[in-house]
């Protein structure tokens, strides 16, 4: 999985979200996204994903110029993401949850063989004894997980969590992170927005900080944590979440 | 639970028989009256039944559906007057023509919210209902199209008419169920349910929505070309407002997210109307009462949840439907995005 | 040229009407983020309203019979908001959105057909408010009309007083631009609905009132200013005051020139609502924000 994220820019009206952003993703990474509020994190993994167009710049998935394409389209060539707030849909089972991402990427996709890799993505995630029961009757922790088991149905390569640890109980976190060392360790690539200092740090291989639209720092999380610009932007102060 | 699924399944088509056999034997010992209601009911049964698969599968609560009604008799009417083309060429054509209007239409109102959209398609549909009153020398406006019937120069009997109705809303009833069960009705839920969470998933939501507006619009057509054919007169009033009302009525009250119950719900209402002749006015007076309080109180419908409850069918896990409302809005009013 | 002013000024008569109907349901959309598919209707109780009470009450000052019509109606309303839209606002209704538009239409439905089924199907008309016409240079209007114009005038002045200068106009303005916020300093967002709503519908229902001499009230009476009204928030944009003054008059000019120059002048008459109709089709598709409006919450 490669990755180029060319001098991309994005404003809405007076408002410059993303500052001449440029980074490159190889191979199997585990990177964390840090920043303040504003600094445009979740701008980054909307236009990332198709949700916004950039107003300048490009975006090159292996080779292929994907700027531009629609969310459906990116997610078809292997960019999968969470929402900060679970979007799962809630009056349908949690079965049919899943079984949406699955069928819309391939369309010759065989209905009953989907079912089974469902039930397997299910059980991985402990949900799998919910599969008939709607989603908007889990619980915030439970959704998540179904928003996490929704993301391995179109097998990306490249998973982009949004807040994946907001307002989740230790148990719960466990779970996520055998999630996530799990994934990766079959070769995928995961970009982790979090204000979970301790659990950032734990994970990440690189980390990368937003501010204001721009990046401010890009590197080995020991290192960017040192970053003078990065602990007066950002570590220093205090979190208020 | 896979005993009572099956259990649940052959009841269903039993019942289903039942009501088709019913159905087909209806002629044999009703009065022509009587043939006609149910043949103006099998026709809103259709419009309601194809509104709720645009409202409530896919979640388009459009207000153009009697305009592409109206768009399928008066393409039929006008191409046999102007150009002697025979019915069931005519019906053909009308039913192109809604699904091309559908097309149109479908693909302008992609970005709308709800409340765009019920404005949009009320003015979409005024806008016809102008031309078509407008043009008048065309159209002979309120004095009426005159249109030749779908077998023979008069209607003799009801009877055939009976059936050609009923055969083309189980036609449509099938197809639409088929659609609805397949991954398409998975998507347009889905759609329905959160339209950014869908395209995020791989929904191309664009193709579906308007895919739905099309078939949709297609069996309004269809069933404005059959009407055409069998009430030989139309005018521009058969696409005013209050019939889209009565429509939705129809649908909301029958079960807007149950094609079976919108179905239902259209051939009851329309059947109580005749039953209930005689309260002239406030029948509707009472319907429309009854749509308020089934939107209030019963949003699934009055219809569906009988349905549900018979077949054994109902949803798992409704119990906390109050306070599940209550966290959605209380997440909206903290997700500001 | 005599022509051309005549129907301006024609234009900006009847539209100053229209903007008194448009203001209500700008009121109601500021406020609590809903489209009233049911204003239309308000109107034509409005009128009916003003019919019987004049018609019971034969020395009734009709100034009284329109006053006392918007304050009935302004009270259905409230009672409809209470019962029906503040349940949405309360989280107790699933898909608020569609919910919205579904129940006001079906009030809408409902209402013409309690119409219909209480009043008949016949016209009405209340007796005039003054009898002849008047001579404006360009133009001669009818008194009636000139009245309804006048003191829908006097309203608008009242109502941008009672936004601008008074405490609720305040919060009302507050509640438009962020609820919670207005919340927090301690104004009731739902007490804010109610009187949105009901002083929306009431307005309405003066239209009905003040026009129910010129034209006759019938169930249907509603069906065209429900959908004039759409387009003139629309063009003036949703949930803008001055918007939808301005739109009423552009809106009245649009159909008095539109009609009038319209080639064939029997057709003219029936296409006449088409034109606001086509601009506020391409407006949705183009501008949904109008000339001043926000964007929809």
């Amino acid at each position: 999985m490669n990755l180029e994220i060319q001098n991309v820019s994005k404003n809405f009206g007076g408002i410059q979200a993303l500052n001449n952003v440029s980074l490159s993703l190889e191979g199997e990474e585990l990177i964390g996204i840090i920043g303040p509020n504003g600094a445009g994190k979740t701008t980054f993994v909307n236009t990332l994903t198709g949700f916004y167009t950039p107003s300048k710049g490009k975006l090159i998935l292996n080779g292929k110029d994907i700027t531009g394409l629609k969310p459906n389209e990116v997610t078809k060539r292997g960019i999968g993401r969470t929402f900060q707030v679970t979007r799962a849909f809630r009056r349908m089972t949690v079965m049919e949850n899943v079984l949406v991402p699955a069928l819309a990427i391939s369309p010759e996709a065989n209905h009953a063989e989907e079912k089974e890799k469902a039930r397997e993505v299910l059980n991985f995630l402990t949900l799998d004894h919910l599969r008939n029961d709607y989603a908007r009757s889990l619980s915030g922790g439970q959704q998540k997980l179904l928003e996490l088991a929704q993301l391995l149905m179109t097998d990306p390569d490249l998973l982009l969590l949004d807040e994946p640890f907001a307002g989740v109980h230790p148990k719960l976190m466990e779970t996520i992170f055998e999630y996530i060392h799990t994934v990766h360790a079959r070769g995928k690539t995961f970009m982790i927005i979090s204000h979970d200092m301790s659990s950032i740090f734990a994970l990440s291989k690189r980390l990368i900080v937003l501010h204001y639209g721009s990046v401010l720092a890009d590197g080995d999380p020991q290192v960017v944590k040192e970053d003078p610009q990065v602990i007066e932007a950002y570590l220093g102060e205090d979190e208020d979440d | 639970m896979k005993a009572k699924d099956n259990f649940s399944l052959s009841l269903q088509w039993i019942l289903g028989g039942i009501l088709l056999v019913i159905a087909l034997l209806v002629p044999l010992f009703a009065q022509t009256y009587w043939l006609h209601v149910l043949i103006i009911a099998y026709f809103y049964a259709l419009l309601a039944s194809s509104w709720s698969l645009l409202a409530g599968y896919a979640g388009q609560f459009s207000f153009g559906h009697m305009a592409f009604m109206a768009i399928g008799a008066y393409t039929t009417g006008l191409l046999g007057r102007y150009f002697g083309i025979g019915p069931f060429l005519g019906i053909i054509f009308g039913t192109l023509m809604a699904g091309l209007m559908g097309l149109a239409i479908g693909a302008l109102v992609l970005r709308f919210k709800a409340s765009y959209l019920a404005l949009f398609t009320i003015a979409f549909s005024e806008i016809l209902r102008m031309i078509l009153n407008g043009e008048s020398d065309i159209t002979r406006g309120d004095q009426g199209l005159s249109i030749v019937p779908l077998l023979g120069e008069e209607i003799i009997s009801r009877v055939p008419y009976y059936y050609i109705m009923l055969a083309v809303l189980l036609v449509c009833m099938v197809l639409m169920y088929w659609l609805a069960n397949s991954r398409v009705g998975l998507f347009l839920r889905a759609i329905r349910e959160d339209e950014e969470a869908a395209a995020a998933r791989g929904v191309n939501v664009v193709r579906y929505k308007v895919l739905t507006f099309v078939v949709t619009s297609m069996i309004a057509g269809l069933a404005g070309g059959f009407f055409a054919h069998y009430i030989t007169l139309i005018t521009p009033n058969i696409m005013i407002i209050p019939q889209m009302g009565l429509v939705i009525a129809m649908a909301i009250v029958g079960g807007v997210e149950s094609l079976f119950a919108a179905a239902m719900g259209g051939i009851i209402i329309q059947v109580s109307l005749e039953v209930l002749r005689e309260f002239g006015a406030w029948r509707l007076v009472i319907f429309g009462a009854l749509l308020i309080i089934t939107l209030r109180f019963a949003r699934d419908g009055l219809i569906a949840p009988i349905m549900q409850k018979v077949m054994g069918t109902a949803p798992k896990a409704e119990l906390r439907t109050q306070t599940d409302a209550q966290k959605v809005a209380k997440e909206d009013v903290l997700d500001e995005s | 040229m005599d022509y051309l002013l005549a129907l301006a000024a024609t234009g900006v008569i009847m539209g100053i009407i229209y903007a008194l109907m448009a203001m209500g349901l700008t009121l109601i959309f500021s406020i609590l983020n809903v489209i009233n598919f049911a204003h239309g209707e308000f109107y034509m109780l409005g009128g009916y309203f003003s019919y019987f009470l004049l018609t019971l009450f034969t020395g009734l000052n009709p100034f009284v019979a329109v006053f006392l019509s918007g304050l009935l109606v302004s009270v259905i309303g409230l009672i409809f908001e209470f019962f029906f839209l503040r349940p949405m606002h309360l989280g107790r209704i699933e898909r608020p959105p569609e919910y919205a538009v579904l129940i006001t239409f079906g009030l809408s439905f409902f209402l013409q057909n309690l119409a219909l089924a209480v009043f008949g199907p016949y016209p009405h008309r209340p007796t005039s408010f003054f009898s002849g016409a008047v001579d404006l240079g360009v133009v001669r209007v009818s008194t009636d009309r000139l009245t309804a114009s006048v003191l829908s005038l006097i309203l608008l002045g009242l109502l941008l007083l009672l936004i601008n200068k008074t405490w609720i106009g305040k919060a009302l303005q507050a509640v438009s631009q962020n609820k919670d916020a207005a919340a927090v300093v301690g104004i009731n967002p739902l007490r804010m609905n109610t009187i949105a709503f009901s002083l929306g519908v009431g307005l309405a229902a003066i239209a009905g009132a003040l026009l129910a001499p010129s034209f006759s009230i019938m169930p249907d009476v509603g069906a065209v200013p429900s959908i004039r009204s759409y387009v003139i928030i629309v063009l003036g944009g949703m949930g803008s005051i001055p918007g939808s003054i301005l739109g009423g008059v552009l809106i009245g000019l649009v159909e008095s020139l539109g009609a009038g120059y319209f080639p064939d002048p029997s057709r003219g008459l029936t296409y006449k609502t088409s034109f606001g109709l086509i601009i506020f089709a391409l407006v949705l598709l183009f501008r949904p924000r109008g000339f001043f409006g926000r964007k929809e919450r």
